[in-house]
């Protein structure tokens, strides 16, 4: 008896048999009538997915786990598969004819099949069925490499079956034709928003989180400051920032250079009078003068480093998205592939002593130069490119705004997310190095490592994997959040989702959120996988 | 922050916040927004009056507090005591001013704090406090004058000031609709499916149930409350849908997460003295995981409040509107009241839901070995 | 009272725990179960409150079958005490002993006279302890809690899981010293279960010891010292066997206060030879007027002073040289081999000379099948 088995096919078969399947809309922006499997008649070969639904609740009923599983997983990828293939024939079929179905007086230009609920609960209880018979193998391997190739392989049947043409009735491939161009500059920005906040985010936060760490007084405060910042919901987010980035932008370059100088000079000058005076402050008023030294240091730095990305975030997205540099940008990516690769075959398959690893590593380096090169003649490239600072054309005349620093556009998204990225950051680095055992790093002592050689080849180690679930918690919060950060102007996939709204149109809506979500799910596999790779097999069992 | 707990220090902050309030009351400032000036006169107090949080469930009954900036208005929404403005006006209701509030406030702190000076109440005071905060918070949400003012001096040259069609304190309320009826929704449910799958008999679903609650955190909040308004429809369901499903995933991870984390021992020592499995559930196993499921409702509810903010896509109404109007006609002081207002509303409603998970975990767990 | 009947446990991956249990558990005895680790001890004991079901076989509990009682009833009348203790740390300790009266329906005011009698009875003082924390107690205080919580409503069965298991060892002493004289005051039927077997001898009224989930041997702690069943309970109870039946009889069992080589103080250096010589001995005590140990004689020492007594004895210190009645005949052997005497004194508090227990007795003991008065429990 496997219920979860039968959860899968009452889910599936309840689905095709209540909901509609397909949905006939006369056009681009109306209503337009639904279809259930049973409607299609004479045409019996849309019944086999109610067979196929039925199978896995019999299924349940047999009582050797091992076949049954065999068996549901098989059963169930073929559901799935089905599920998307079969009712796209049928809608063919509708379109043929659409005036048939519609009746008379419909406005019909361009009309389109959309997928509806009973296709949703099909796939639903299609994944259902294969984790519940990839539960009933027995051994532990078996499982972890069944659902891999049921995670990939289907999907993968499913991608080739999209390139091929055959879903190509479906609403969403007909926005996605009329969209494509659109849609990959839009997923480059949204990709250039996550990874460069991420990346910001992962310096300053790795490092509040060593602080916190490393000094007790200030833990509290620091975490207490992030966790505040998560409450603000995103929307207002941007919306607070909006403000003063709008009057920021709207600052001559120099000045404010020379602004950054002087509180970064003011800074310089109350941290090293807390080094001076620390030993004779009283407790309390030390965390206070340390606080107003971070304080005074971080404002001008973040604003300076914010205005630093804006404008690389600039020069990157015309390198990356305008024809031009296609060439320069397929130079970069070649050389990021075959960077990997070097590093990849040289870590796990070769000899740890041998000779090709001497040289793997060294072309890895040299890959490594080059691509650092190919991003700097990128970035000069579009910096030379009259898009990017528009009419200025002198110094004296730059204003902050033509760096890319405004009350909406990229800016405020990227110091949003970079700020929502912070808590799982920090909080994770914390509780990571907190949490090693203080006799190991006693032992290290004793065996008289120095701090730097404790902190890199004890603690850091044993803290990676936590470490990086905060990264991996950050990336995936971020490519959600990143969606909103549309309505300040900054572009993005969220820019589907509300004209979606705008028009009411599921598709526009999907377009957009079809990516983001495959996004966020690739970059928690490849980030899982990095973990993975790095972390010490003598702690992996721990972790998990 | 040992200091607060002083008997003493918080009925001290209370008073000075009651002097400052009657010195503000003394203080009028000019009203520059046009509609705002028609509605109360060329200029208005600086500290607002007091009046019970106007709760409103439906717009229909939310009070326009613009007009009723003079008047004390003892209400609530929900049971349509008053409707209108002009009948609050009319009726003959009783002012106490806020100043006036925050002294009885450092009373009553000051009375608890000597009542209970002997043994660590924590049942009446925390909440006391964070609803005597909610309360002077609430005040300023619904005094314009205030905000006038504010965004008059960020924004002097700004034609519009004040969002145009509705107050601060109905958008306030509609949000906080929004929040409370999903919560309310989402607590139930995620309580109870976190609850059943960890039972034995349905114990086998908890690895789906955990394993749909964890990829469903990666569709973006904005595509959920998109992807629900085509099939619902405009207006308020959908955006409550979408709090529901995302505000799910905390609430049942954490109450998997607290239920499975209770010592098996203290289980085994329960039903070896001979409780039922319903008297194990809600005397050993719910107490011991309160903190955690209800650091899970925490999130959830701020999640909400988030995400009830992208409602004014979706046409919920909520503080959402002024921001999202405010960036589509360019009128940055309404993107600013919006913001400013939301997110106070968030920490607010963190704050209070902080408290709440203080009092209700109990002391024995609170004591570190 | 709880009796065994060919009860088998079998668990849903086809592992057999317990193959066919015949036991008998006597009435306000403390039944130990031993063995090595699987052997199916705590999955025995658990089936008696029915934590786990019994696949074949039946227990009897109080002469019924344990099935025919609804299982949460029969549990509210079995007391249960576990290694981990399992408080509650969200209940104070008065809730805690408290959860199977308030279970019962008792009314608040008995509960609380019987907390605080039961607080009492583990040694806890209840004005000061009644309302804490169980976080707020030692290792040890907790474990007492815990044990007044299985005896909350004063059930006449009581299971115990290695209840001292995880305290320290000097704690553990005390614990169970402090147990067994409650368990003298309450009689209750207890099945004990441990895989120390020092503990188990000390604490058993009788001893189970199984083995892959067969009884391998049943009975006194005494008579399973003396006559292991084969080479496995004998390699379980160990090689020092003999010294471990020592370790179960007490001084005032085995002394002998008729024949005791001693002389007064005053007495002469003749009649100390005499009493010397008339018992067989290499010395004879030494007591005071008032019967207070003072030391030894032996004929070296007469050999060298024979005009004053005074002169030729050693003196000692009657804490030195003398056992107490209570303690075991293990520590009365030590007490010999580290001063190599053949015979040593018995005192009371005071000092007093009570009797004296010989080297002889203890190999007696350990020699024949003493405990064979006992009869054979099984």
């Amino acid at each position: 008896m496997n219920r979860i088995a039968m959860l899968g096919g009452l889910i599936a078969g309840l689905g095709f048999f209540f909901l509609p399947i397909l949905n006939l809309k006369p056009n681009r922006l109306a209503s337009g009538t639904s279809f259930n499997l049973l409607e299609f008649q004479g045409d019996d070969r849309y019944l086999m997915l109610f067979l196929l639904a039925l199978i896995p609740i019999v299924l349940s009923f047999r009582n050797d786990a091992e076949s049954r599983g065999w068996m549901l997983v098989g059963s169930g990828s073929l559901l799935f598969l089905l599920t998307l293939i079969l009712p796209a024939g049928a809608g063919a079929n509708l379109l043929l004819d659409p005036e048939a179905y519609l009746g008379e007086g419909a406005f019909i230009r361009n009309p389109r099949i959309l997928p509806s609920g009973g296709m949703v609960l099909g796939l639903l209880g299609a994944y259902v069925t294969i984790f519940a018979g990839v539960r009933d193998l027995a051994r532990a391997e078996v499982q972890m490499w069944v659902q891999a190739i049921a995670t990939w392989v289907a999907p993968l049947i499913a991608i080739g079956l999209l390139v091929n043409g055959s879903f190509d009735v479906y609403s969403i491939l007909v926005e996605f034709y009329a969209n494509g161009a659109a849609l990959e500059q839009k997923f480059v920005e949204h990709l250039m928003f996550v990874f460069i906040s991420l990346g910001v985010g992962f310096v300053v936060g790795v490092g509040l989180g060593l602080w916190a760490s490393r000094d007790e007084r200030v833990a509290p405060v620091i975490l207490y400051a992030v966790g505040i910042i998560q409450t603000i919901p995103s929307l207002a987010l941007f919306g607070v920032l909006l403000v003063p980035l709008a009057r920021l932008g709207d600052r001559a370059f120099l000045p404010t250079l020379g602004f950054f100088g002087v509180s970064l000079a003011i800074a310089l000058v109350i941290g090293v009078s807390y080094v001076l005076l620390a030993d004779r402050e009283p407790a309390r008023l030390k965390i206070v003068h340390l606080l107003a030294t971070a304080i005074t240091a971080t404002v001008p730095l973040a604003l300076f480093v914010g205005v630093f990305v804006s404008f690389l975030f600039r020069l990157a997205n015309v390198g990356f998205t305008s024809g031009a540099y296609d060439s320069t940008t397929t130079t970069i990516f070649g050389l990021l592939a075959a960077a990997l690769v070097t590093w990849i075959v040289g870590r796990w398959f070769v000899k740890p002593d041998g000779f090709l690893r001497t040289w793997l590593r060294r072309a890895n380096w040299l890959l490594s130069g080059a691509t650092t090169v190919a991003v700097i003649v990128l970035f000069v490239q579009a910096a030379g490119n009259s898009r990017v600072l528009g009419t200025v054309d002198s110094v004296s005349t730059l204003t902050i705004r033509d760096l890319g620093v405004s009350g909406i556009g990229v800016a405020p998204a990227l110091i949003a997310l970079t700020l929502y990225s912070l808590l799982p950051l920090v909080r994770n680095t914390y509780a990571g190095l907190n949490n090693v055992d203080p006799a190991i790093i006693d032992s290290g002592r004793g065996m008289g490592m120095t701090p730097s050689q404790r902190f890199f080849q004890i603690e850091l180690p044993l803290a990676f994997p936590v470490i990086m679930a905060g990264v991996r918690n950050a990336g995936v919060a971020l490519v959600g959040i990143g969606t909103v950060a549309t309505v300040i102007g900054a572009g993005g996939l969220g820019d589907f989702v509300i004209q979606g709204i705008v028009n009411t149109s599921i598709d526009q809506i999907l377009l957009g959120a079809i990516p983001a979500i495959a996004l966020a799910l690739v970059l928690d596999a490849t980030l899982r996988g990095l973990e993975g790779i790095f972390t010490s097999p003598g702690i992996k069992q721990v972790q998990s | 922050m040992n200091w607060t707990r002083v008997p003493g220090v918080a009925s001290l902050l209370w008073a000075t916040l009651a002097v400052v309030l009657f010195a503000l009351a003394t203080v009028s400032v000019p009203v520059t927004d046009p509609e705002l000036r028609e509605a109360v006169g060329e200029t208005a107090s600086f500290a607002p009056d007091t009046w019970l949080p106007v709760f409103s469930l439906s717009n229909r009954t939310v009070i326009d507090m613009r007009a009723t900036n003079d008047v004390r208005v003892l209400g609530f929404g929900l049971f349509d005591a008053v409707t209108d403005a002009r009948e609050a006006l009319e009726a003959d209701t009783v002012t106490v001013t806020l100043g006036w509030f925050a002294a009885f406030m450092a009373l009553l702190e000051a009375a608890l704090a000597w009542g209970f000076r002997q043994r660590e109440e924590k049942l009446v005071r925390p909440l006391v406090r964070a609803a005597g905060i909610f309360i002077v918070i609430w005040s300023f949400y619904g005094h314009e004058p205030f905000w006038d003012w504010m965004l008059r001096g960020l924004f002097p040259t700004s034609p519009d000031l004040l969002y145009n069609t509705n107050t601060l304190v109905s958008l306030a309320s509609q949000h906080l609709e929004l929040v409370i009826v999903s919560s309310i929704l989402t607590i139930s449910i995620g309580l109870t499916l976190g609850i059943a799958v960890t039972r034995s008999t349905l114990r086998e679903f908890l690895p789906l149930v955990s394993d749909v609650v964890n990829s469903g955190q990666t569709i973006p909040t904005l595509a959920i409350i998109a992807i629900m308004a085509p099939i619902i429809g405009f207006g308020f369901w959908p955006a409550i849908v979408a709090l529901i499903l995302y505000g799910l995933l905390p609430i049942v991870r954490n109450t998997i997460v607290g239920l499975e984390g209770v010592d098996p021992a203290m289980i085994d020592a329960a039903k070896g003295m001979g409780m039922t499995p319903a008297q194990i559930l809600w005397q050993i196993e719910i107490p011991n995981a309160s903190s955690i499921i209800l650091a899970g409702v925490r999130t959830s509810v701020v999640i909400n409040v988030g995400t009830a903010a992208l409602g004014a896509y979706v046409g919920s109404g909520g503080l959402g509107n002024p921001i999202a109007s405010g960036l589509n006609q360019s009128i940055n002081p309404w993107v600013l009241l919006g913001a400013l207002a939301a997110a106070l509303l968030a920490i607010l409603l963190d704050y209070i839901l902080g408290r709440v998970e203080y009092v209700m975990t109990p002391k024995g767990l609170q004591i570190e070995q | 009272m709880i009796e065994f009947q060919n009860v088998v446990k079998r668990f849903p991956d086809g592992f057999t725990a317990v193959k066919g249990l015949n036991l008998k558990v006597h009435e306000g005895e403390i039944t130990v179960f031993i063995g090595p680790s699987g052997c199916g001890k705590t999955t025995s004991m658990r089936m008696v409150n029915r934590l786990l079901s019994i696949s074949e076989g039946k227990i009897l509990v109080e002469g019924r079958d344990n099935k025919d009682f609804p299982a949460e009833e029969l549990r509210r009348k079995i007391g249960y005490a576990i290694q981990q203790i399992g408080l509650f740390p969200h209940f104070t300790v008065l809730d805690n002993i408290a959860v199977v009266p308030r279970l019962l329906g008792w009314d608040e005011t008995r509960i609380r006279k019987r907390v605080d009698e039961l607080l009492d009875l583990v040694g806890l003082d209840p004005d000061v302890n009644r309302d804490k924390y169980p976080r707020q107690l030692s290792g040890g205080q907790q474990q007492r809690v815990g044990v007044a919580r299985a005896l909350g409503a004063d059930p006449p069965i009581m299971l115990m899981d290695e209840p001292f298991g995880a305290i320290d060892p000097i704690t553990r002493e005390v614990l169970q010293e402090e147990f067994l004289q409650i368990q003298k005051e309450i009689g209750k039927t207890i099945i004990f279960v441990t895989h120390d077997i020092d503990e188990a001898i000390k604490m058993g009224d009788r001893i189970a010891i199984l083995r892959d989930g067969l009884l391998e041997q049943y009975d006194t702690p005494d008579n399973i010292l003396a006559h292991p069943k084969d080479r496995f309970v004998r390699d379980f109870v160990g090689s020092d066997r003999s010294l471990k039946r020592l370790g179960l009889v007490r001084v005032h069992e085995l002394m002998d206060t008729e024949k005791v080589p001693s002389v007064r103080i005053r007495d002469t250096v003749e009649k100390a030879e005499q009493v010397i010589k008339e018992h067989n001995v290499r010395s004879a005590f030494v007591v005071d007027d008032d019967g207070e140990l003072r030391g030894w004689v032996d004929l070296d020492g007469i050999r060298h002073s024979p005009k004053s007594l005074l002169d030729a004895m050693t003196e000692a210190d009657y804490h030195e040289i003398g056992v107490r009645k209570n303690n075991t005949a293990r520590e009365a052997l030590s007490a010999m081999v580290a001063r190599s005497f053949r015979i040593t004194p018995v005192v009371d508090k005071s000092g007093r000379l009570l009797g004296s227990i010989t080297l002889k007795a203890l190999q007696d003991l350990a020699e024949q099948g003493w405990g064979d008065e006992e009869g054979n429990g099984s």
